[in-house]
């Protein structure tokens, strides 16, 4: 009987996923592929590097779907994974490679700034200027940057982000708080706001 | 989250008395404005690889055949779990793509970043990952970028930023390799295997030859020639380079200069001046026929002197980490040979966007991901991208003839993502570009061709009869054919064309003004004729005028250079011109200022006529409509005004306006918000409008009795006209 991916809940096509229906996994690569990837680039805000621990991300869903517990969301199992790959992939790469880590991050705000050129020109807001916001959001500590890109860009609800993070909902306020304070101070310094 | 969102928290923290007199808008806009969306990924190959993955981990082909088994953990975890295992255990930098190795007479590029390109018989393009490298390539990075070369597993070559690295000889011999390369600028650092009595391995700088009996060093060339060597470990024999009739003359008097061997932790500096004296006392020694070899040696010709390297190391740290980095993938399978059979026979056959060969062809590249395109006239192109990790592969690519499939528009407009559309008016040609850097273009009904860009597009298109000219968000500027859609050059560039800055074609060349401030002509046939930095970002589009290329840049000047040579023949200073459209009309240049005024400016007798204030911050610039200009604010008020400055009409939209808006015939199409209006060019009058259900894209576009622009989610939305 021909079943209807979309109108069902992620549990449900996880469920069907463990019952070996491959068109359940592209449904799901397919719910969450964008999010996913700019959760990892949050992190490591080098598309190249993203593209690496993205595609470790599923083949570790694939490994670890028998593992997921389905009386808790997969929205957070997901996420979680995509964070903890992107955590270890930071980690690694500063052991590997400390001399091409420092490279790569003299091209981080530059690369943030040049996917942005598609967006309509506003003036108001100069290139210098969101050149500058984008430095600051970069500069922040990895636990204040993740937690403003999940709020700022993917509009997840602070008990969305808590549980991703394992931390509690008023972990992750303070921290959403903490990380708008940083910018504001950082753009204020160099006169901007 | 919304932007209520973003209010409220802006509102919260000016609570505090801290953040009491930022700007809160300002701070508002800049969230607001900001895009943290990575560069594009193609999915749908992301997907195959991801299965291709798990079921290589879990067995091979006959686990192909049954994916879904691989749902079962317990099959799965040994097999995927060393994979894992592999791949964390390989030094991060060449695990990113193939180890970079490379074949007789080869090399492989295994890694770049920024802005690297490889000249080869005289044109200059990107190099990619993977890329070969054959015998006389220069290889030149630029600044803040590096190369990783790797000729098979003996040799591994990092290029450093700034640097001009030339490849000699790459051979392979019964007897051992024969390698050599040439720095005349720069810095590049080297790992050799342990050579064997058979190899031989020189690197050449303009006042020094290294004979490499190995292992790790660096080679460091300023611009004047004088070359430093250090050597971590191993040994090099470094000589004072003489070169042309000199070196001839030497040979046939049986004579070599002596060489130094400069062992682990030593350094070795030879300046130009001292390469210079000796190279007169050789030639002094010959002319007074003291040509006995070893008086020669011994009297004029001195060894580089050799110096322990004590707090004075200049390459060695980064000598180290690379020969880390470069150790660690010693063994591993580091050359893949694809063998492509495509169908029909005699397509066109692409390997990460350089052409190969037509019909069934083997290819040689690196470990690591691949871009794979068969072209074939009368056939859809197709795109194979794969991460190929055995030392064979084969695949078969048939194409579909696009015959058999008739062009749907209407299905085919919905599904677009759209960034930019453009109308080739008078060959009713249709362009549309994708967020994802696809480009297509329909005419009658049709697609006539599709080409996937590695990259996103950022400036306005501009055409001529032969080629379409786009500027990238990896910035190149990139030709591609009229007629059939295929890469014709790709042009790297210092910065982006972003924020309007657009392309200028004038007397068969191309020139473009980018955000680090660099002004470029290239020749349509993709040669750079020159560069000139004018040290300014540039946010507008060049034009040409009385044989100069007049530009406006960030630092408030207007600049005037020359077209023949790029030298600047003038500048004034004229305030900060807000970028993207503006309007030239014999002397006259029309412009909007930061300061939300349009502004005529007479640049050749450099001097403000009149200017216009709008009463609020404008976001693009003013547009022509034959008889007069059309500026709008960021407020949505639409100014028309004559070209003495004289208001004709105005009106309010209601909303922000963030698109170029059009002109044509009597009307002007505007999108304010969510709604596209057309006015009355003569009275401002809406005629109509039309509500557009998601957040537009790109400005629109009148094609024939046809209204386009792309519409988040909704494709590329096209009214007809009644």
């Amino acid at each position: 009987m021909a079943v209807d991916l979309k109108s069902m809940s992620d549990e449900e096509v996880v469920r069907l996923f463990r019952e070996g229906r491959e068109d359940a996994f592209d449904e799901l690569y397919n719910r969450y592929h964008e999010k996913l990837r700019r959760v990892i680039y949050y992190y490591l805000g080098d598309a190249e590097d993203s593209e690496d621990v993205f595609h470790d991300v599923f083949f570790r869903v694939f490994k670890h779907i028998g593992s997921y517990r389905d009386d808790r969301p997969f929205t957070s199992w997901i996420y979680q994974i995509a964070v903890n790959c992107s955590k270890n992939h930071r980690k690694k790469s500063v052991r590997n490679d400390i001399l091409f880590e420092r490279e790569k991050d003299e091209f981080r705000a530059a690369s943030m700034e040049s996917v942005t050129g598609l967006s309509p020109e506003d003036t108001y807001i100069r290139d210098t200027e969101l050149k500058e916001f984008y430095r600051a959001v970069g500069g922040l500590k990895d636990k204040f940057r993740t937690v403003f890109l999940m709020r700022h860009d993917q509009g997840l609800r602070y008990g969305e982000i808590s549980k991703i993070l394992k931390c509690s909902e008023r972990t992750v306020k303070w921290r959403m708080k903490r990380a708008l304070e940083l910018i504001a101070d950082d753009l204020k310094d160099r006169g901007i706001i | 989250m919304e932007r209520r969102d973003f209010k409220e928290s802006i509102d919260v923290l000016k609570r505090r008395r801290r953040y009491r007199n930022i700007d809160g808008g300002k701070l508002l806009a800049l969230m607001e404005r900001a895009d943290f969306t990575p560069p594009p990924l193609r999915y749908d190959a992301a997907l195959e690889r991801i299965k291709r993955d798990v079921r290589s981990a879990a067995g091979g082909e006959e686990a192909v055949r049954a994916f879904p088994r691989f749902l079962r953990p317990a099959m799965l975890l040994p097999a995927a779990a060393a994979a894992l295992v592999v791949a964390m255990a390989t030094p991060f930098i060449w695990s990113r793509i193939s180890p970079g190795a490379g074949d007789a007479g080869r090399a492989l590029c295994s890694f770049t970043y920024g802005d690297v390109s490889v000249a080869r018989n005289g044109v200059s393009r990107p190099a990619a990952r993977g890329a070969e490298m054959r015998p006389g390539d220069m290889v030149v990075t630029g600044e803040n970028s590096f190369a990783d070369l790797g000729f098979g597993d003996d040799v591994k070559v990092r290029v450093k930023e700034n640097t001009r690295l030339s490849l000699g000889e790459l051979a392979r011999t019964g007897g051992g390799y024969r390698f050599s390369i040439d720095i005349p600028r720069g810095t590049a650092l080297f790992n050799f295997k342990k050579l064997s009595s058979g190899d031989s391995a020189i690197i050449g700088s303009p006042t020094v030859e290294a004979v490499v009996r190995g292992t790790s060093f660096g080679v460091m060339v300023d611009d004047e020639g004088n070359t430093r060597v250090e050597v971590r470990s191993g040994k090099v024999g470094v000589r004072h380079r003489i070169d042309g009739a000199l070196r001839a003359r030497l040979e046939r008097a049986g004579a070599a200069l002596p060489e130094v061997v400069v062992e682990a932790n030593r350094s070795c500096a030879v300046s130009r001046t001292e390469r210079d004296r000796v190279m007169a006392s050789v030639a002094e020694a010959l002319r007074a026929g003291a040509g006995k070899p070893e008086s020669i040696a011994a009297k004029d010709a001195k060894a580089p002197a050799v110096a322990d390297i004590k707090d004075d190391a200049r390459m060695l740290g980064d000598v180290a980490a690379f020969a880390r980095a470069a150790d660690g993938s010693a063994g591993e399978p580091d050359v893949v040979e694809l063998s492509v059979d495509v169908a029909p026979e005699g397509a066109a056959v692409y390997l990460d966007g350089d052409y190969r060969g037509r019909g069934d062809i083997t290819l040689l590249t690196g470990k690591g991901a691949h871009t794979i395109v068969v072209k074939a006239d009368n056939h859809a192109d197709r795109t194979y991208e794969a991460a190929f990790t055995e030392r064979r592969s084969s695949l078969r690519i048939e194409l579909e003839s696009v015959r058999t499939a008739p062009f749907n528009f209407r299905k085919w407009a919905s599904s677009r993502d759209s960034s930019l559309v453009a109308y080739m008016e008078r060959d009713g040609i249709l362009i549309n570009v994708g967020r994802n850097g696809l480009v297509e273009t329909i005419a009658r009904g049709s697609l006539r061709w599709s080409t996937q860009l590695g990259s996103a597009v950022t400036a306005p298109l501009v055409w001529d009869q032969a080629r379409i000219y786009l500027g990238t968000s990896v910035g190149v500027i990139t030709a591609l054919d009229r007629d059939s859609g295929r890469v014709q050059w790709n042009v790297p560039i210092t910065g982006h064309l972003l924020f309007g800055a657009g392309m200028e074609i004038f007397d068969g060349h191309l020139y473009a003004g980018t955000s680090k401030g660099h002004l470029y002509k290239i020749s349509t046939s993709g040669r750079v004729e020159w560069e000139k930095n004018l040290g300014s970002g540039i946010f507008a589009p060049p034009f040409a005028a009385g044989g100069r290329i007049i530009v406006t840049a960030n630092d408030g000047m207007l600049y005037q250079v020359n077209a023949g040579d790029g030298s600047v023949a003038g500048s004034a200073r004229i305030g900060k011109m807000v970028g993207s459209s503006r309007v030239v009309r014999g002397d006259m240049l029309y412009m909007a200022n930061m300061d939300g005024e349009i502004i005529c400016y007479d640049y050749a007798r450099n001097r403000t006529v009149w200017r216009y204030a709008t009463g609020a911050r404008m976001g693009q610039g003013p547009m022509v409509d034959g008889e007069g200009l059309i500026a709008h604010t960021v407020t949505g008020d639409v100014h028309r005004v004559d070209f003495s400055g004289e208001r004709k009409w105005m009106v309010n939209l209601g909303n922000r306006i963030e698109m170029n808006p059009l002109v044509k015939g009597g009307e002007v199409f505007i999108i304010s918000d969510r709604v596209l209006y057309v006015l009355d060019r003569a009275n401002g009058g809406v005629k109509w409008s039309y509500v557009i259900d998601a957040r537009p894209t790109t400005s629109p576009v009148v094609a024939s009795n046809r209204i386009m622009f792309g519409a988040e989610g909704r494709g590329l939305v096209v009214l007809k006209r009644d």
